[in-house]
């Protein structure tokens, strides 16, 4: 870990920490572009470093967009992204108390609390999970890259189906170009642009950046418009404070533990640490949904928590759960860098120095963000006819940037288009992004289990891992459905009854 | 709700039947590429799953549409006819930045692209045209200086300057 602080500490890495929170929060404070389209348009930035200062910088940005999206949660009651949504609940009311300062403070520190507080025991758990994981086969990988697949398909919309049917678009489209295992290319119908494939940076910036921003310029409303908040008043009150503090605790300790399983942990570990709150709060039970500190002070710091601890799988499995981290891990293999349980020992220096970044990412957002507070919001003022053609340029330049293809700025439009009649047609976008990073990390597996057994399916149930990582794929799909058959069969008995 | 017609349970159903038909060209063309020895190491055995799988949940997704419920930002609603036309004004911007692009230098492109964005949305002519230059530079200090990124200066900027 020292070392790390060494490759942490040096001038170029801090300044990537520090730069990565504020075009992060910047960008996350945007209503709409949210976390993964914050990261997206400014992916390709992060390709002109270092690979371990461009991971500090992209997670710089993932940070600051988190801490941005909940600014607009509580000023503007618009999560800025999944994680957020908690917050609106009881932040947004807390400030129309008249309290946002406040808010924002308590949320900032206990941000920085949470963080601190999982790179603590991301510092513990890496090793031992990264040793586990060199048990791990070819077959263990295919095993977990469908157990990733199923279990966010099943979390993050009621639509199983539908879920699904992205998920397998996004695998198909990874598909496209050059085979990685024999080299030959596929769906390419003879011309070199399809045999260039889809890079992510396009497709991920087209879904969520192009899409969101066609919506925007669709609306006649625009971006809306944020109550001002001074420095001064940020200060929380001694009582505030004595409330705060336990949640922001309580909820780190949830969200890092959710963090390390899969499945959209940022969500769900905010309706955990809300719902902790709820259930063992006596005094203040009442002010819930009215503005109770407790009801954003913990969900803000599980929030952040899981977005730590969520890099323990892809780092040491190379397995991302959540579309954020799944961006991440496209960042690092465009890097040339391949995830997995010969990182730690191949690439110390980026585990560690990444590791060791996050404390001073934490910090430096807590710094920077405070006193920056009112440019922030001042920001949500510009005039939406600037804002609008300056992202929209910026997409441009940085698609543009990472391959000089014109091919992949035709994709970053067409995408947009397909994400904002997608997310029209109630379709959710997050599975094409985990397919079109999973379904590579899953061709390889599968491919060499192939290899490895000589065509014996088996192979996946002979080996303990493996099989057992299939029987929890088979549970989470059959688990709810028969949860569903007994609670209908139940009603009817009850119905009967009556 | 007049101005914004909600999506329709057949839209939804036109769309994922599209995909649905998607899914099967990907199959078929899948099934062309060789299988491997053993069956399933081939290039084509990954994706012949993946389109196998996609046709068949493509087409349960395309009968079994769920009740459209509105959601934030406008989900479940079409735009109105206003929102349409800026809607395809931007995107005709787009296309035109694109193919502008290699021509005239990125840079003059954003100037361009930048004021007539700026004025479609309600901006004054010279705080459009004082943004526009001021953004392009500051991007153009960003991209090519700090970060040496390589953008086309453009064809016709090269002939004229020598470059």
């Amino acid at each position: 870990m020292m070392g790390g602080f060494a490759i942490a500490l040096q001038p170029v890495n801090i300044l990537a920490a520090l730069v990565g929170a504020l075009v992060g929060t910047a960008t996350g404070v945007l209503p709409g572009l949210g976390v993964l389209g914050a990261m997206a348009v400014l992916m390709p930035l992060t390709f002109y470093l270092a690979p371990v200062s461009g991971l500090i910088m992209l997670s710089g940005i993932y940070y600051g967009a988190m801490y941005g999206g909940s600014t607009t949660a509580i000023l503007l009651k618009i999560p800025g992204e999944t994680g957020s949504v908690v917050t609106t609940l009881d932040g947004y009311e807390f400030a129309r108390k008249g309290r946002a300062g406040p808010a924002l403070m308590i949320c900032a520190v206990g941000s920085c609390i949470a963080g601190t507080v999982s790179i603590v025991g991301m510092s513990f758990f890496m090793p031992a999970l990264a040793n586990l994981a060199l048990k791990f086969s070819s077959p263990e990988f295919c095993a977990l890259a469908i157990l990733g697949i199923i279990t966010l398909v099943r979390i993050t919309s009621p639509n199983l189906g539908q879920n699904m049917l992205m998920v397998l678009l996004g695998a198909g489209l990874a598909t496209v170009g050059v085979d990685a295992v024999v080299g030959s290319t596929r769906f390419t119908f003879g011309t070199e642009s399809l045999a260039l494939g889809f890079d992510l940076v396009p497709i991920a910036l087209g879904l969520y950046g192009v899409s969101e921003l066609l919506n925007v310029a669709q609306s006649s409303t625009g971006f809306p418009k944020a109550q001002s908040v001074a420095l001064r008043e940020m200060i929380p009150t001694r009582e505030e404070w004595s409330r705060a503090w336990p949640a922001i605790l309580r909820g780190s300790g949830i969200g890092f533990l959710m963090g390390l399983l899969p499945g959209p942990g940022s969500l769900t570990s905010t309706f955990a640490s809300y719902g902790v709150e709820k259930a063992i709060a006596r005094k203040h039970k009442s002010e819930f949904g009215k503005g109770a500190i407790e009801g954003f002070a913990g969900p803000e710091a599980a929030n952040n928590a899981v977005a730590t601890s969520a890099l323990i799988p892809v780092l040491s499995l190379g397995i991302p759960f959540t579309p954020n981290v799944a961006l991440l891990l496209g960042a690092l293999m465009i890097q040339g860098i391949q995830p997995g349980p010969l990182l730690l020992s191949q690439h110390p220096d980026i585990v560690w120095g990444l590791l060791a970044s996050m404390y001073v990412g934490n910090v430096a957002l807590l710094i920077l963000n405070l006193p920056l507070v009112s440019m922030w919001v001042r920001l949500l003022r510009v005039p939406q006819h600037i804002l609008i053609g300056g992202i929209f340029v910026i997409s441009i330049i940085g698609v543009y940037s990472v391959r000089s293809s014109a091919w992949d700025l035709i994709v970053l439009f067409l995408f947009g288009i397909v994400g904002f009649v997608l997310r029209r047609l109630k379709f959710d976008l997050a599975p094409i992004i985990l397919g079109l990073v999973i379904g590579p990390v899953f061709e390889k597996a599968f491919r060499e289990t192939i290899f490895l057994s000589r065509g014996d399916l088996t192979i996946f149930f002979r080996r303990p891992i493996s099989a057992s990582l299939l029987v929890i794929t088979v549970l989470i799909i059959v688990l709810p459905a028969l949860y569903k058959l007994y609670r209908r069969r139940r009603m009817r008995g009850y119905e009967s009854t009556v | 709700m007049k101005e914004f017609p909600r999506v329709t349970k057949i839209q939804v159903r036109c769309a994922s039947a599209i995909l649905t038909l998607i899914g099967v060209f990907y199959t078929w063309e899948a099934l062309q590429l060789p299988m491997g020895k053993p069956i399933g190491s081939g290039s084509g055995s990954t994706p012949a799953m993946i389109g196998a799988a996609w046709s068949v949940i493509g087409a349960y997704v395309t009968v079994r549409v769920p009740e459209i419920i509105l959601g934030e930002d406008g989900e479940g609603l079409w735009p109105n006819a206003e929102g349409t036309r800026r809607i395809v004004m931007v995107l005709a911007l787009c296309a035109g930045f694109i193919l502008a692009m290699n021509y005239f230098g990125i840079i003059a492109t954003s100037v361009v692209f930048l004021f007539i964005m700026a004025v479609a949305f309600g901006g004054g002519l010279f705080q459009a045209l004082l943004t526009s230059v001021l953004l392009s530079a500051a991007l153009w200090l960003v991209f090519v200086h700090l970060l040496q990124v390589r953008l086309p200066m453009g064809t016709l900027v090269s002939t004229l300057f020598g470059g």
